[in-house]
């Protein structure tokens, strides 16, 4: 079983890597990415500075193997790779990167929302917001 | 049988406990387990969570029958 996970946020220079690779694979035409940012968000009057990730992470891993594999089913896909953070990530740092690749541009647009709004649903993960005073509050997905 | 129950994120935090083994009769639902940690756990009465055995999502009317690995789950904020 692939793991997703990875410690700490995730790179730019990880992203452009996953990006470079793939261009061996000529029969692809369309990539398409999603990332998702901590955001500062000011929570009563405290200004969050992190997010600290933790997870069931064998129960994750199975999770995002059938969400890719549903995937895989879904849309005509050449790559689907899935990245979350685990531990803490700054605000402005990022915690997910979603990457679709295909032959044609229509099916990336439809997959990665497809891909990114499974995992925020399904993904047994667990982000504690984390406030300047080290105080913290537990994120709930919508 | 005895069972590994793990507790994540907002309900390890509130019961002060990540994991335990605990001994349950070997036909023990899901619902039943449910109280027997609300018993234990007072505070889980007030949480919200789900819970999953071996790594799937069960319902309150599955039935434990070999040594299973459960886990409390608070509410999901990946991404």
């Amino acid at each position: 079983m692939k793991n997703v996970f990875r410690q700490g946020p995730i790179t730019s220079e990880f992203i452009g890597n996953s990006i470079h690779k793939h261009q061996s694979k000529t029969s692809i035409g369309a990539h398409n990415i999603f990332l998702g940012q901590v955001r500062a968000d000011q929570i009563e009057d405290k200004q969050v500075t992190a997010i600290e990730y933790s997870a069931y992470e064998e129960m994750a891993n199975k999770k995002f193997h059938e969400i890719r594999e549903a995937a895989f089913e879904k849309f005509e896909l050449t790559c689907s790779h899935i990245y979350h953070s685990i531990g803490k990530v700054g605000v402005g740092e990022i915690c997910l990167f979603v990457f679709v690749s295909a032959p044609h541009r229509k099916v990336v647009f439809e997959a990665i929302e497809y891909l990114v709004e499974r995992i925020k649903k399904e993904a047994p993960i667990f982000g504690k917001e984390v406030f300047e005073d080290e105080t913290h509050v537990w994120k709930v997905n919508n | 049988m005895t069972i590994n129950i793990l507790y994540f994120g907002l309900v390890a935090e509130a019961i002060q406990c990540s994991q335990e083994k605990l001994v349950f009769n070997n036909t023990t639902s899901v619902k039943e387990i449910k109280k027997i940690l609300v018993d234990k756990h007072n505070v889980l009465e007030k949480l919200s969570y789900q819970i999953a055995v071996d790594q799937k999502l069960a319902s309150d009317n599955q039935i434990l029958t070999t040594a299973s690995e459960i886990a409390i789950l608070p509410p999901f904020s990946g991404g």
